[in-house]
């Protein structure tokens, strides 16, 4: 028979009617089933008006038949804490039942029991729940191991006060493995809500449990492999031997298993000096079986490869694979190619890179322009990242650039500024081929890269003054990022080449004064201006515009990739958290979890540091901008991790959605390293200091 | 771990709900309806690159996250509070998925979850859901237990028939004395079997399924081969049987267990990345001795997954010829050779070869089989009923573009040729070339066991560049 038919939202009126008709009968069971069932039907539908039937309810609880009671135990699980006076009156039979030998009838029991979070219905599970502990019955030792969790949920300081948590602890003991790990899941609950509480296992207790894990089923093996990660070596060896006992659970078929399995793997391995020399085989087996996921379901496979990111930014020894395994699938969604993308950027090396460069070109003639895009901008990341393969990616570019096709221009004029700053003077001829194409660029951030390109190269570029004419002539429509970059741009032309550039800046700088609304902008025009028109302006020995020049044209810092990386500790953190959520954020964990547990790595006499120890954040710190305008440190853009346009959309820092993706995230992201920055921008101070002290004394 | 669970169909009703844990209230499933399923159908409405484009398989609202999948046009939705685990719940939500469709699917054939089956078996589905899940934590998803757990359906239910005599056999005799014998016996290890199996005549059928993943450029080099397989079991034993199993003995090589990456493996050896097994394999056992043993549960299951990169035997290598002429005609010409042995055949050989958009005139010729343009879907086809191993076959075909606009001829210049696809079945040959030595099965009672085993290669993405 099909249920179809009684799902529907009912009153309880007519669910009373038909329940009165039923009993009438001599054996009203299949019939008072079908009203059950329609009350189940409204608890799915949540329709709360049948909260009016809990008499009723409570009147069927007598009949002896486990069906009608389970499904009455739904209805009391659901709706007890809103109308508890009713529901005392339940309280009783539950209580009967618990007493029933049935073990099924008694953990069924005992968990209604327990999910009624009423003050009497506590009180009753509290009196019932420790003999149920020791009841010898596995399937009643479950429901027990989880009742303690939910009291603990229900009353934190009565389960402390009844030891609740010790005998809880005593289960971990049991001979039942099944046991074990579900007490492990009740256990893991407790201590990641309890701020104070911590699971602690010792020696002998870890090596019973990971003799567990190839005997229980896989759910438990997913809890035993989590719960050892309370355990802390005390020695490598230990370490060691742990590690070697957990690779068997790489080749479970339950991806949860293998992405525990390694996190278990990569939190052990901080105890081992150099683990992947110790156990030469580790890297391999980590990475085939991360990969071997990539069979799995996108969902899952999005999951793995973030989990890829993460590894590859902090334990890149730990991890060895072919790069052609995370080449895109032209049907992979869109979420999974971006995933992908990153990826091959960060574990392209000097080795792999021709085939990486083959695979990005092919990418960057996609029809799909997202991704096209996304490919172009690896090619200027790599280019930046890999001295020696920036010739090729360059070239490459180049060639792109030819079709003229105004996507990848655009796209190809934003790394090109980048490769220039990173390599000043040697790819001028790339400046040749992009400038063909100036007409098709329109978008802001495009815009904003060739103006710079314009002012800062434009001694190399012919015909320069009609270019900057043109992009010039939009200035009073354009954003306000052009804006700056067409002020600054113009001011650079004039100074280098004052005959082309001079009635360019006098437009643009009227316009900046006088037309444009921003406060900002016309702040920046007057200081131009003034800079220029400045009576000292000329050098002492009548060169023009010598000291204007000093101020301005600066050269700019080279820009490196070292910002991909995140800082140790919180990598360390995320670490401890492969395959969470957080994983896939790749973010501090409190920012998006305000109220997760935080993590750290215990302290024991084998615990390595961390090798790479802070001294990236320093090196990036010194390297922030000098110069004020054009200031985006370009190469965080696209790649870096914290700016990563994670398509996971993640709203915890702010409630509207309407906000593009990228903006949200860098926010964030800036909280993250205010450290660093705070410190760079002392020495910033003073350096500029020094730059104005400097020309106050000529 | 999980909070709350929701299924709901294409239009956003909630078709199931049910709560674990206290933290989120029922009508939390609006929220999901209106941030993820409205947010992916306006993008389908508005011609975008459809829903999937859009969709990411994780929304975090504040502290609350909503992991989901989709089913055929259902959606199933976990909710969870602060930070979980992830790949649990993903997991969760798969097994979950085909654990419905085990026990609704009426057709056993045609596996698509549908509204109407949720909605036709939901008190199955509520009371399915209060017990895999304890407390937010999955526990046990496996048949053989569940079916001693659920009340909601009778005897004489397609469960039951599903899962054949055996099992009714021992679930007729449905006192709660020996509902409780069964409970105790079944949450001791094994928890993925029923100890009181009987079959009158005991079978084994064992299926090495392969998907063959190529990409070749034109001059029919490989540029990315793997080999994603599988072994399939299915099993109708009596009692505990032990079964051990054996592939081929020594020229078996796991990649990830030698340190050495730059060995060269010897022709004829085939070389596993990587394998995953059933949670039933001991995998202890298999790690130190290389050895897969295990107790399988009964009815279909699958015993291990595997990747395989070096040695692949490559069944079809294409050459293909594109040639643009003037600025309207395409002159394609392809040449197709099978290289597996001659006797056997491959079955539903079709080769996709992609065409620029709005086609006017096609023509093709070709030495065996049909081919066809088909405008739709801007593709030639050519189908074989059966391509034979070692053997070769051309075809040649022109498509013209019709000259109207510049835009036209641009789009020639531009068209970003797709690649070349090539599907095909065979049977009777593995890719990898594995193949399974022995496999024995072990009872107290020593009783016969008919063994079946079966081959079948197909393509996966058999990608051809040109």
């Amino acid at each position: 028979m099909s249920d179809g038919k009684l799902f529907t939202k009912t009153k309880s009126v007519e669910l009373r009617t038909e329940l009165e008709r039923a009993l009438k009968k001599s054996k009203p069971h299949a019939r008072i089933k079908i009203v059950l069932k329609k009350v189940l039907a409204n608890i799915i539908l949540n329709n709360n008006e049948i909260i009016k039937f809990f008499p009723d309810i409570i009147s069927l609880m007598k009949f002896d038949d486990f069906e009608i009671r389970k499904m009455c135990f739904h209805y009391l699980v659901t709706f007890s804490a809103s109308s508890p006076k009713e529901a005392h009156e339940a309280l009783p039979f539950l209580v009967r039942f618990e007493d029933d030998p049935d073990p099924l009838m008694k953990a069924l029991a005992l968990k209604t029991l327990s999910s009624i979070p009423n003050k009497d219905y506590v009180n009753a599970t509290f009196n019932k729940v420790i003999i149920a502990l020791h009841f010898p019955d596995p399937h009643v030792k479950k429901a027990a191991a989880f009742a303690v969790s939910r009291l603990f949920q229900h009353d934190r300081e009565r389960a402390m006060q009844l030891y609740l948590i010790e005998e809880l602890n005593d289960l971990l003991y049991d001979s039942n493995e099944a046991v074990v790990a579900n007490a492990l899941a009740a256990l893991s609950y407790i201590t990641e809500n309890g701020k104070t509480l911590a699971l602690t296992i010792n020696k002998k207790h870890s090596l019973t449990l990971v003799s567990y894990l190839g005997k229980t089923n896989e759910w438990c093996q997913i809890y035993i492999l989590n719960s050892l990660m309370s355990y802390v070596p005390q020695t490598t060896e230990e370490a060691l031997d742990l590690i070697e006992s957990t690779i068997p659970s790489l080749q479970h078929e339950n991806s949860a298993v293998i992405l525990n399995a390694i996190k278990l793997i990569v939190y052990f391995s901080h105890y081992v000096k150099n683990p992947e020399l110790v156990i030469p085989t580790l890297s391999k087996k980590l990475g085939s079986s991360l990969v071997s996921l990539l069979s799995k379901p996108p969902e899952t496979q999005f999951l793995a490869l973030r989990n890829v990111i993460l590894l590859l930014l902090g334990r890149k020894e730990l991890l060895s694979f072919d790069i052609e395994m995370f080449f895109c699938r032209y049907d992979d969604p869109i979420y999974i190619k971006d995933t992908k993308l990153e990826i091959i950027y960060l574990a392209a090396n000097d080795q792999n890179v021709r085939v990486v460069l083959r695979e990005l070109e092919e990418y960057a003639t996609e029809v799909d322009v997202a991704m096209s895009r996304k490919a172009i901008r690896a090619f200027g990341n790599l280019a930046v990242k890999l001295t020696a393969a920036s010739d090729e990616c360059v070239d490459v570019i180049c060639d792109l650039i030819s079709n003229g096709i105004s996507y990848i221009v655009q796209e190809s004029s934003i790394v090109i500024k980048n490769i220039l700053r990173k390599y000043p003077g040697r790819y001028n001829f790339a400046i040749k081929e992009l400038m063909k194409h100036y007409k098709v660029i329109d978008e802001p951030e495009a815009k904003t890269a060739m103006i710079w390109i314009l002012g800062q190269y434009c001694e190399h570029i012919d015909r320069v003054e009609l270019i900057m004419g043109d992009f010039i002539s939009t200035f009073k429509d354009d954003p306000i990022e052009v804006q700056y970059a067409i002020l600054t741009a113009a001011t650079k032309l004039y100074l280098k080449l004052p005959e082309k550039g001079e009635s360019l800046i006098l437009k643009v700088l009227k316009w900046a004064t006088e037309e444009v609304d921003n406060p900002d902008i016309r702040d920046r025009g007057f200081i131009y201006w003034r800079l220029l028109s400045a009576e000292d302006a000329n050098g002492a020995d009548g060169e023009f515009q010598a000291n204007t020049k000093k101020v301005i044209l600066n050269s700019n810092p080279v820009i490196s990739t070292d910002s991909d990386n995140i800082d140790p500790s919180i990598l360390e953190e995320l670490e401890l958290n492969i395959g969470t959520l957080a994983s896939i954020y790749l973010k501090p964990i409190l920012h998006v979890f305000r109220y997760a547990k935080p993590k750290s790595l215990p302290y024991s006499p084998a615990l390595q540091s961390r090798h790479q120890a802070s001294s990236p954040v320093s090196a990036n710190a010194s390297n922030e901008n000098v110069h004020v305008a054009n200031s985006a440190a370009p190469s965080t853009d696209y790649i870096s991790p914290r700016r990563m346009s994670s398509p996971s959309v993640n709203h915890s820092s702010r409630p509207s959605r309407h906000l593009p993706l990228r903006r949200q995230e860098s926010d964030l992201s800036s909280n993250e390293d205010s450290t660093p920055r705070k410190s760079s921008f002392a020495k910033r101070l003073t350096r500029q200091a020094s730059i104005l002290t400097g020309r106050k004394n000529k | 771990m999980i909070t709350a669970l929701f299924i709901y169909n294409s239009k956003g009703d909630v078709l199931m709900s049910k709560l674990y844990n206290e933290g989120v209230k029922r009508n939390i499933s609006d929220v999901f309806r209106i941030q993820v399923m409205s947010v992916n159908s306006q993008h389908y409405s508005n011609g975008g690159n459809g829903g999937r484009e859009v969709r990411s398989p994780v929304l975090t609202l504040g502290s609350t996250s909503f992991i989901y999948i989709k089913s055929g046009l259902l959606w199933i939705c976990a909710v969870t509070r602060s930070n979980q685990d992830c790949s649990a719940i993903l997991e969760f939500l798969y097994k979950l998925e085909s654990l419905l469709k085990v026990m609704l699917d009426e057709t056993p054939g045609e596996k698509v979850l549908t509204e109407d089956l949720i909605v036709n078996n939901f008190s199955l589905v509520y009371e399915l859901l209060d017990e895999v899940v304890e407390f937010g934590y999955p526990t046990n998803l496996e048949l053989s237990y569940l079916q001693n757990l659920l009340t909601s359906v009778s005897a004489n239910d397609k469960i039951f028939k599903l899962s054949n005599n055996a099992l009714a056999g021992a679930k007729s005799l449905n006192s709660g004395l020996s509902r409780r014998k069964t409970v105790k016996l079944n949450s001791l290890n094994i928890t993925w079997r029923n100890p009181d199996i009987k079959y009158r005549r005991n079978e084994i059928f064992l299926n090495v399924e392969e998907k063959i993943n190529v990409l070749m450029n034109a001059q029919a080099e490989v540029l990315k081969a793997y080999v994603d397989g599988k072994i399939l079991m299915k099993t109708h034993l009596s009692g505990m049987p032990e079964c051990r199993f054996g592939l081929n003995d020594d020229s078996l090589v796991l990649n990830s267990m030698s340190a050495d990456r730059s060995a060269i493996p010897h022709s004829g050896s085939v070389t596993l990345e990587d394998c995953k097994f059933h949670q039933s394999v001991e995998l202890n056992k298999f790690d130190s001795d290389r050895v897969i043993q295990f107790i399988p549960p009964d009815g279909e299951f699958q015993l291990m997954s595997y990747n395989c990169m070096l040695n692949i035997n490559l069944p079809f290598e294409v050459y293909p010829q594109v040639h643009q002429l003037g600025n309207l005609r395409l002159l394609y010409k392809l040449r197709i050779k099978s290289l597996f042995p001659s006797k056997i055949p491959a079955t539903g050989v079709q080769i996709k070869i992609p065409t620029p958009k709005g086609v006017i005139n096609s023509y093709s010729t070709n030495s065996l089989g049909k081919s066809k343009y088909h405008p739709e879907e801007n593709y030639i086809i050519w189908k074989f009923n059966k391509f034979f191993g070692n053997q070769e076959h051309d075809l040649t075909a022109e498509v013209e573009v019709p000259h109207s606009s510049d835009a036209d001829i641009k789009n020639l210049l531009n068209w970003t040729r797709p690649p070349i696809k090539l599907e095909f079945t065979i049977d009777m040959f593995s890719c990898s070339g594995l193949t399974v030595k022995f496999l024995r099965v072990q009872e107290k009672s020593n009783y016969r066991t008919v063994k079946w085993v079966k081959y079948t290669s197909q393509s996966g993405s058999y990608d051809i560049r040109y």
